[in-house]
């Protein structure tokens, strides 16, 4: 018993010490300070690292008694994700990349700094002499007026980071094949004309594709500015994608896509889609891209080793010449409790030696017209040749304005993929389609318009309460128990070795699962305090239930992935465990190897097979191919057919984990019931049905049950091979949990979901439970 | 009622470990139709690998099988007319008593699927064929007592019970012959003992060919209109159960039959006079002609008696244990042959204690003599 107090007393201490502990980054001993920096180096690759870590490394040389700490999580996806868990653990690093297009969200949400006061203080610092000063007159203005938000839109306002680089788009072209295509390379002021004229062309080369268009909606917001349109007004509120001129426009772009061989990549799967495609020199141009894929063009061998020219043109021309300029600051936590530090710290990695050890790297163009406009960038030692061409666009490029909410961005990117890319939708559908979801999530005010605070008071009397009772209880449990003193300090010791894992479950799983509950009917972010909530009732219930429509598609998703993988699945299981039953030579080996998938890691295994679901040259398609079937886009325009399916095809091989089970069952059988089935008359069909079937029925319930639990949480595989893309066509229920969750931010929401799931799995459950009462035999259950 | 002929049958397995093991060795056997044949010998004498090539749950590796002198080493076993009850029971746990007793009729019947006969127009032939199937049914529980237990699951029934359906199931179809495989080793004792009688009167009524197997030598002679004694894979004796217990063909059966088994001393036998360790005892002048020899003496503890100190042809005995039975004390006695047990009306062993020492003899005429080693002939 003693024990027991000092485990509970321990653990109570723990946790008090984590509550009560204070953000306290870096105050050491000797007065020196730590700075924590955060970054991710994606397209850079280890090269950008190097150049973050040499920087910091002069910088702490250049400034004794400041420390930094720095964290590089991978790609932005990454960055992002371990940011805001930071953010909601108020552990905010100190200095952070932000990109430009979430600067509304993070400064809405109040997680950045303004800087003006240290703006405006460098301007005295340099007429005192100071020549280590940051002088916005030297940067293109776009690039930093894209951090300026003032509560409603970017562009004017509180400037919330220093822009440490940007670029401008165009396509990126095959020399080669132009020269082969007879055709002349494009001119600085070529058009959407030129542009297509020039793909017909190309495509026209045997084997080879016109070009590569991506379509996020980024650059379709450009495509639809170079013909003076755009996707939202200027207040950000009403949409403007639905006038004729934007759909005629898109029109367009669908039309070279749809109707056309070989002009434009079929390139609607995400598989084949991307910069990547360049690089095969099978395809004459692609684009709309930024400088970012410079550092792996420049892989591409020269003409002389096997590979070929490139080079850069700004984006065509449509009605008038326009351009967007895509960018990424150097921003500080709001809550920073070292700002002078830091600021230090920003103006340090936007210096023009920072910007020009970046520009050499080939990923960006500086945001200093300085350092854009002189060697570091210019110098055209390794290709492309035009980077005069990025300068070329800055006049007519503009910042994209997008709503502080993030969703508008999603959901104009899965309609036009559903117009532009799988094509299952007409544009003037999608366009609509985008309208209504738009509408209904704005619409949404979960709330009303003046939600209450959340009452964490009531809530925290209601848990101690529910605490207490379960304490009593438990202690009346125990008094109540055996009189004898031997049986008592039996239980006693029962108690307290059982006492780690309840207390486990009790902080670690119910608790979060009934805050969990709570936060479903909220509005909490997920990105600052739990006091910043309000309450919204069942708001976010009734928006799923009735309204969402990304979540009506999810559920649909979900459903018809469950419909087959899980009959389907479970057959195979049944058919490989009766063959794994067989007494053969060698059987070991067969058992490993079917079950060995399922011990294989997720994100690998789903990397794989993305190559053998890949339209183009994926190991499926091509056999089919070799039988005489053209295999479908699973991921690109078919996938609304065979998208779901796909998955379930995959989820089949990893059918070794039921399969051990059923092999285990099959086992249990005893050998009399088939004998005395042999001699009842019964040949193998009949007693596989009589015989096996029945006496495996527990077995399979179970295997079922997991697998329709299974089914419904399908996760790693999407959010790895497609990540629910294209147009929402395979964004499972859990994908769509963690876009609203950790992507959109709508944690309160995203809890929502997670209860409804849980309730649809108790149901199908308890369906299952109930159906297969009568047909389910237990033979140790006696009644 | 169908003839069951073993010819030369022998099982051979195939061991990686040793090559072959030979398990059963050229039994020849031919059971009447009608006859109760009893299967009898320690476990691993290859009395349950005889019983299961006979259903046709084990190959035939040589010799032939006829039932009803047709050779049947090929047929499947459900071809064979047969039925199996397993020591298990082997009831479908997740049939009814009724489902599992017509399971054999189910599977044997014409129409098996109603929606073919339905489509073939043969609907009613089906309705007869399945209110043919329920009256047997009915009538195999009435014999067996079943009635009350038809809905119910095997695993709501007692072991006598589930013994019951088993033979019911196996009786329902009616087979040419009867197979049993130790089928009354799970009940306890006293339900083992009434089980035998029920079989035995069920025999009788149905007068069909019945092939038992048991390791129990009382349950076999209780039960067996013939007894076949095996070991070692080979048949000791095939006689009728008074026949192995008087006149045992070797020193095996002799040991095995009867409880408690027979006294059985290893010494020399000359002029009629048998001699171990050094104590002799007449067998009478007509065992004179058997010469002399080295052999085995054996006689039942139910034919040593107890006689007065240094009578003629007695040997002298401790008691080590005495276990009195009621009606009867059994004696284990420690003499210069060994341990030898005796067998005596419970009233002349009234006043005995353990320790004392007696003497005992027997009968020379109720004495068995048999060629050395385990399996010695009986001379």
């Amino acid at each position: 018993m003693t024990l027991a107090v000092v485990a509970v007393l321990l653990v109570t201490a723990a946790f008090a010490r984590v509550i009560t502990r204070t953000v306290t980054s870096g105050a050491f001993a000797d007065g020196e300070i730590e700075l924590t920096v955060m970054h991710w180096s994606g397209e850079g690759g280890q090269e950008e690292d190097k150049i973050v870590e040499d920087s910091l490394a002069e910088f702490e040389a250049a400034h004794p008694g400041v420390r930094v700490k720095r964290l590089n999580p991978g790609d932005a996806g990454s960055f992002y994700t371990k940011l805001q868990t930071m953010m909601a653990a108020g552990e905010a690093p100190d200095v952070f990349y932000v990109g430009y297009e979430r600067v509304a969200n993070f400064a809405s949400l109040e997680l950045l700094r303004p800087i003006d006061d240290f703006v405006a203080r460098e301007a005295s610092l340099r007429t005192s002499g100071d020549t280590n000063t940051l002088d916005l007159a030297d940067f293109y203005p776009q690039t930093v007026d894209a951090f300026r938000f003032d509560g409603r839109r970017v562009g004017t306002g509180s400037l919330y980071g220093i822009p440490k680089d940007f670029t401008t788009v165009g396509f990126y072209y095959n020399k080669d094949l132009f020269q082969q295509a007879g055709i002349a390379f494009p001119s600085r002021d070529w058009t959407w004309d030129d542009y297509i004229a020039a793909a017909r062309a190309l495509g026209q080369l045997p084997g080879i594709t016109g070009s590569e268009f991506v379509t996020w909606p980024v650059m379709v917001r450009t495509y639809l500015r170079t013909e003076g349109c755009e996707a939202i007004d200027d207040g950000l509120t009403n949409i403007r994608v639905d006038e004729p001129a934007a759909l005629s426009a898109l029109d367009r772009l669908r039309a070279w896509r749809h109707d056309e061989v070989g002009a434009l990549t079929s390139g609607k799967s995400k598989i084949a889609t991307g910069a990547s495609v360049f690089l095969g020199g099978k395809v004459g141009m692609a684009g709309p891209f930024g400088r970012w894929v410079v550092p792996s063009y420049r892989s591409i061998p020269p003409k002389s080793d096997g590979g070929f020219d490139w080079d850069f043109a700004p984006l065509p021309r449509g009605n008038r010449e326009a351009n967007c300029v895509l960018t990424v600051s150097w921003s500080i936590a709001r809550d920073t409790p070292h700002p002078e530090e830091s600021w230090k710290l920003v103006k340090w990695l936007t210096n023009a030696k920072s910007q020009a050890a970046n520009a050499r790297l080939g990923l960006a163009i500086p945001t200093m017209k300085s350092v854009a406009e002189g060697p570091a960038f210019l110098d055209a030692s390794l290709p492309p040749t035009n980077n005069q061409g990025y300068l070329d666009a800055i006049p007519e490029a503009v910042v994209i304005g997008w709503p502080s909410d993030p969703t508008f961005e999603q959901i104009l990117g899965s309609t036009m993929d559903q117009g532009l890319k799988t094509g299952d939708l007409s544009i003037s559908e999608a366009i609509a389609a985008f309208g209504q979801k738009w509408d209904a999530h704005v619409q949404f005010v979960p709330g009303g318009t003046n939600p209450a605070p959340v009452r964490w008071g009531l809530f925290a009397a209601i848990g101690v309460a529910i605490g207490g009772l379960i304490l009593a209880g438990l202690v009346l449990l125990i008094s109540r128990g055996p009189r004898e003193r031997s049986t008592r300090s039996e239980e006693r010791a029962g108690f307290l070795l059982a006492s780690p894992w309840v207390l486990g479950f009790l902080l670690f799983m119910a608790f979060p699962i009934l805050l969990s509950f709570v936060l479903s009917m909220t509005n909490w972010k997920g990105s600052g305090p739990l006091a910043g909530a309000d309450w919204v009732g069942v708001d976010n219930y009734t928006q799923l239930l009735a309204r969402d429509g990304r979540f009506h598609t999810a559920c649909r998703v979900t459903a018809y992935y469950a419909a087959i993988a899980v009959p389907g699945g479970q057959l195979l299981a049944l058919l490989a465990a009766i063959i794994m039953s067989q007494k053969v030579r060698g059987i070991a080996f067969f058992r490993a190897a079917w079950y060995l998938p399922s011990v294989l890691a997720g994100v690998g295994v789903s990397i794989l097979w993305r190559w053998i679901f890949d339209s183009e040259g994926g190991l499926l398609n091509r056999t089919l191919e070799l039988i005489g079937i053209a295999g479908p886009e699973w991921f690109g325009k078919d996938a609304a057919l065979f998208g779901p399916p796909a998955f379930a095809l995959m989820s089949f091989w990893l059918v070794g984990g039921s399969m051990i089970v059923y092999l285990a069952g099959l086992q249990q059988i005893p050998r009399d019931l088939y004998e005395a089935a042999e001699i009842d008359g019964a040949g193998p069909m009949r007693r596989f049905f009589r015989v096996t079937l029945p006496m495996l029925s527990p077995v399979i319930l179970f295997n079922l049950i997991m697998a329709v639990i299974g089914s419904f949480q399908v996760f790693t595989q999407a959010f790895v091979m497609t990540g629910g893309e294209p147009g929402d066509l395979t964004r499972f229920y859990v994908l769509y949990l963690f876009n609203k969750a950790f992507e959109l931010y709508d944690m309160g929401y995203a809890s929502a979901m997670a209860w409804i799931l849980l309730v649809v799995v108790l149901i199908f459950t308890g369906i299952i439970l109930r159906t297969s009462a009568r047909v389910v035999y237990y033979e140790s259950l006696r009644k | 009622m169908a003839t069951v002929t073993l010819t030369k049958v022998g099982k051979v397995y195939a061991d990686s470990a040793h090559g072959s093991v030979r398990a059963v060795e050229a039994v020849d056997l031919k059971i009447h139709g009608g006859e109760f044949c009893v299967l009898v010998g320690p476990s691993g004498c290859g009395k349950s690998t005889t019983l299961r090539m006979v259903a046709g749950l084990e190959e035939i590796s040589e010799g032939t099988l006829e039932i009803d002198g047709k050779r049947v080493n090929d047929l499947p076993a459900k071809d064979r007319d047969i039925a199996f009850v397993f020591q298990n029971y082997a009831l479908y746990p997740h049939l009814t008593v009724a489902a599992n007793i017509a399971f054999g009729l189910e599977t044997r019947r014409l129409h098996k699927s109603g929606l073919i006969a339905a489509l073939k127009g043969q609907l009613s032939a089906r309705r007869d064929e399945s209110a043919s199937i329920r009256a047997r049914v009915s009538e195999v529980s009435r014999t067996l007592g079943l009635d009350p237990l038809l809905t119910r699951f095997p695993r709501e029934l007692s072991g006598g019970q589930r013994q019951r359906v088993a033979v019911g199931r196996a009786i329902a179809r009616d087979p040419k012959v009867f197979l049993f495989d130790e089928p009354l080793s799970n009940l306890d004792a006293r339900l083992r003992i009434e089980t035998r009688t029920e079989l035995r009167l069920l025999h009788r009524r149905l007068a069909a060919t019945i092939i038992y197997v048991t390791h129990d030598q009382e349950e076999a002679m209780t039960l067996a209109d013939r007894l076949v004694v095996m070991h070692q894979g080979r048949v000791q004796q095939n006689a009728s159960a008074q026949e192995c217990y008087e006149s045992p063909a070797n020193r095996f059966v002799a040991g095995f039959i009867g409880t408690p088994p027979m006294n059985i001393v290893d010494g020399n036998l000359k002029d009629g006079v048998f001699t171990a360790n050094g104590v002799s005892i007449s067998l009478g002048a007509e065992r004179a002609p058997l010469g002399a020899r080295a052999c085995a003496l054996g006689f039942r503890p139910d034919r040593v008696r107890v006689v007065g100190h240094h009578a003629p042809q007695s040997i002298t005995a401790t008691l080590a244990a005495i276990e009195r039975l009621g009606d009867r004390t059994d004696l284990a006695l420690d003499t210069a042959w060994g341990r030898i047990v005796a067998r005596l009306d419970a009233d002349l062993a009234r006043e005995m204690r353990e320790g004392e020492a007696i003497s005992i003899t027997f009968d020379s005429e109720h004495t068995h003599l048999f060629e050395p080693g385990e399996c010695g002939r009986r001379l």
